[in-house]
């Protein structure tokens, strides 16, 4: 089970509205390379994990994926929070606005709603380790995209804690596919 | 019928050339830093666009405490991410059980000055309701 603290893992705090940011920002939440799918495919692997340091690993890194779903929604419903509907149209947020009108929503930056196939598991705990070494990097590269299209230090400070954590979560994973490997599991 | 032979050479073993992390050095940076830096481990530390990390300046009271609680957990979360696959690190073990207590203490008394951050707090036998009478953590402060 799990257990809801009543604090972010790393604070946000952001004081001006950018409704363009929000649009972008949005897919480290329902996009493919997002937190949600990050966590929610973790929290899956789990199970056929082949040994306690694999179970240990894909709960604790699924578990604070979940704290950084909570992080990007946040930054999301801040960075909205005071548009108005013209200028969620004007940013390409017309469609959001019509369906979902301020409430959060998982997409990718493209508005294309967030799906169970980015769980991608196979039960094969080296396919699953590297489609999850993968994962890592390619959420680090999104973050570093990201950075590159807000001057906001308010956005810019949780992206650069974010990215750091696709780093060790990369490296965790790599460490349990060698030794996977090398026991030949 | 095919004859497939294995043209892997088993006396190789798997993954030669596959640089290996788990022999590298990884040295702990203090909570504060390690917290800013989103990484506790030195060799691990790879920033990408400012060379320093951003500065936390709380405007309360109250936020400075919440990044003492939010700086031992993060702590936490990481020394467990390394324990997790560095099961016999006696010393890593040792720091994180120290964290630990300081995470208890921090906690206790941003709890008794704040309320509640969880339901397993001490601070929830007061009325009306505790939980729902602190800030939830999407709102901006
Ligand atoms: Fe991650």
């Amino acid at each position: 089970m799990w257990k809801y603290e009543k604090k972010l893992e790393y604070p946000v705090n952001i004081r001006n509205k950018d409704v363009k940011m929000a649009k972008f920002l949005v897919t480290q939440y329902g996009g493919a390379n997002g937190e949600l799918a990050a966590a929610l495919r973790y929290l899956n692997q789990r199970y056929t994990m082949p040994d306690e340091k694999g179970k240990a690993l894909l709960t604790d890194i699924g578990t604070e994926e979940l704290a950084h779903v909570e992080i990007i929604s946040t930054m999301v419903y801040q960075l909205l929070k005071d548009a108005t509907v013209e200028e969620m149209i004007e940013a390409g947020l017309g469609g959001h606005f019509a369906e979902h009108g301020k409430g959060l929503y998982p997409t990718d930056a493209n508005g294309v709603p967030f799906t169970v196939k980015y769980f991608s598991t196979t039960g094969d705990p080296i396919a699953d380790l590297q489609e999850n070494m993968a994962a890592e990097q390619k959420a680090r590269a999104v973050y570093e995209n990201l950075m590159n299209m807000t001057n906001d230090p308010d956005v810019l400070a949780p992206l650069s804690f974010l990215r750091q954590r696709e780093i060790i979560h990369f490296t965790r994973f790599k460490e349990l596919h060698d030794e996977y490997k090398e026991r030949g599991l | 019928m095919y004859n497939y032979s294995n043209c892997y050479d088993q006396t190789k073993g798997p993954d030669q050339n596959t640089l290996r992390f788990i022999d590298q050095p990884q040295t702990l940076i203090n909570s504060q830093e390690g917290f800013i830096r989103g990484n506790m481990f030195n060799e691990l530390y790879d920033p990408y666009l400012p060379t320093e990390p951003y500065r936390l300046t709380p405007q309360t009271e109250r936020e400075a405490m919440l990044n003492k609680v939010r700086e031992y957990t993060f702590a936490l979360i990481d020394l467990n991410l390394y324990l997790d696959t560095h099961p016999n690190d006696v010393e890593k073990i040792k720091v994180f059980n120290q964290y630990s207590t300081q995470l208890r203490q921090v906690t206790n008394e941003f709890e008794s000055r704040f309320g509640p951050l969880s339901l397993s707090s001490e601070y929830l036998n007061s009325y009306p309701w505790a939980w729902i009478s602190t800030p939830w953590p999407w709102e901006v402060m």
